[in-house]
């Protein structure tokens, strides 16, 4: 009696386990964070599937995944990142999603007003926010600076911050003189005035890879929204946030 | 690898702390010596919330100790803004902010272990002074401060220690430069580094943060100790 009680209440237990709704996780580049939450939410919306999403600087999530966070989709903000899953076998598939541009804002009352890159050598730029160096954003501005050869100049008053949202929020408080940060993050407050755009021969083409995540039982959902995520609605939303969307190329 | 295995920018950040920790205690040494020895020997209306005061920084998290430092201390701030304004004063990330957020974390601790050394203190020597002509200030530098020097010392160590640890408020208020981080900064920042190179760094820079707190926590024991046998004496 007692056992057929049992195997009754397991038989139950896993019907439920299968009705249960699934849980995808993406771990999206910091920048993306609104963006990526609008397409989740419609991806729910549309087919019920429950989207968690978990933003951060690309090298923090790359790491979190290396070490094996609960991850299922990684979107990231350069391809160093993805690369760096890859060599770790956790890449199931990839294509290039994104791009951005690079900009320099500085606070919206402050006085001065900067022209070339060249002009953050000058000494009322006292502060210089920069995302820390393994974070794309980071990467993106030291590369810029080499390249223009004042890195030298202006590395004395780098103030480093963890994510690219971070170095955007100290610059729209007014702590710093300048930040360099993407154009869509310029876009996200009215706190900061985008002083110059970084010309792009100065920096690598700033894109961003998709990855699906290759993971024991994973599931279609996620292959599922790993394709929605490259569909004409998630397209339409990630250009309002104000990415250039690429053409998709599998790896 | 560098001096004892740790690479330049390691020692750097870790000679960093220890000086801005230092520069904190010893900064904030004549207020803890004041309120330590004020809420020792005297009742007064309000004591109870200047206790809870004091002891905030031991109980809030350290981040919101740091927004609060940035709140009032910033280009922006509330006394920041006037400092900026007035005399292009920057306190907000600079290393003394640095050394601002590691006093005030250490500070509870500090005004304990005086409060502590103080109460040990027999008042009747500062009194027998006093009655021979010593003035206030007198007594206690020559009588009363000699006397609970060990707890007093202990204080001060711990709070140094303390400071040396600092993260949360450091990093909200001192932020972080490249050739000027703290302690745990640094650990931090090498923690967000992937690869064998780095994870050596971090164990090792790891291992002497441990080192130092122990000695640290050592050395403040000790002292105490030394201090209670004294007065049992």
């Amino acid at each position: 009696m007692k056992r057929s009680l049992l195997a009754i209440g397991l038989l139950l237990a896993l019907t439920g386990c299968a009705s249960k709704p699934q849980t995808i996780h993406i771990f999206a580049a910091m920048s993306t964070k609104e963006a990526v939450e609008a397409i989740a939410r419609d991806f729910e919306t549309q087919t019920g599937t429950h989207v968690t999403c978990n933003p951060a600087a690309s090298s923090t999530l790359a790491q979190q995944i290396a070490q094996g966070a609960d991850a299922d989709l990684f979107l990231s903000a350069d391809e160093r990142w993805a690369d760096y899953l890859a060599d770790k076998g956790l890449v199931a598939e990839r294509r290039d999603l994104l791009a951005n541009r690079l900009v320099v804002v500085t606070p919206i009352d402050h006085p001065l007003h900067l022209q070339r890159l060249a002009d953050l050598t000058d000494g009322k730029v006292k502060r210089l926010a920069l995302a820390l160096d393994p974070v794309p954003a980071g990467r993106y501005a030291r590369e810029s600076l080499k390249t223009a050869g004042i890195w030298q100049q202006v590395k004395e008053r780098v103030h480093e911050y963890g994510n690219v949202r971070a170095t955007l929020a100290v610059v729209a408080r007014g702590e710093v003189d300048a930040g360099m940060v993407y154009a869509t993050d310029a876009a996200a407050t009215d706190k900061v005035r985008v002083a110059l755009e970084v010309p792009e021969k100065l920096h690598a083409s700033i894109r961003y890879p998709l990855v699906l995540v290759r993971r024991s039982g994973s599931s279609p959902a996620a292959r599922t929204f790993y394709d929605f995520m490259d569909s004409e609605k998630a397209h339409a939303l990630f250009r309002k946030a104000g990415f250039q969307v690429t053409d998709a190329k599998r790896h | 690898m560098g001096f004892l295995g740790l690479a330049a920018e390691d020692w750097r950040a870790l000679a960093f702390s220890a000086g801005v920790s230092a520069v904190g205690v010893v900064g904030s040494l004549p207020f803890g010596l004041l309120l330590g020895w004020l809420l020792a020997r005297r009742t007064f209306p309000g004591k109870t919330l200047l206790e809870t005061l004091l002891n905030l920084p031991l109980v809030l998290p350290p981040v919101v100790t740091g927004y609060l430092l940035l709140v009032l201390l910033g280009r922006r701030g509330w006394l920041g803004a006037w400092l900026f304004d007035a005399f292009g004063m920057e306190v907000a990330f600079t290393w003394m902010a640095a050394a601002l957020a590691g006093a005030v974390m250490g500070f509870p601790l500090l005004v304990r272990a005086v409060r502590v050394a103080f109460q040990g203190v027999d008042p009747r020597f500062a009194q027998a002074a006093r009655s021979l002509g010593a003035g206030p200030l007198d007594a206690f530098l020559t009588v009363s401060l000699p006397l609970a020097r060990h707890g007093v010392i202990a204080g001060v160590v711990l709070a140094f220690a303390r400071g040396l640890g600092e993260f949360g408020a450091t990093l909200l208020f001192a932020g972080s430069q490249p050739g000027r981080r703290t302690l745990a900064v640094q650990l931090y920042i090498l923690h967000e580094q992937p690869g064998d190179a780095y994870e050596q760094r971090l164990w090792r820079l790891v291992t002497a943060a441990i080192v130092l707190s122990c000695v640290a926590l050592a050395a403040s024991e000790y002292l105490e100790r030394r201090g209670a046998r004294r007065d049992s004496a």
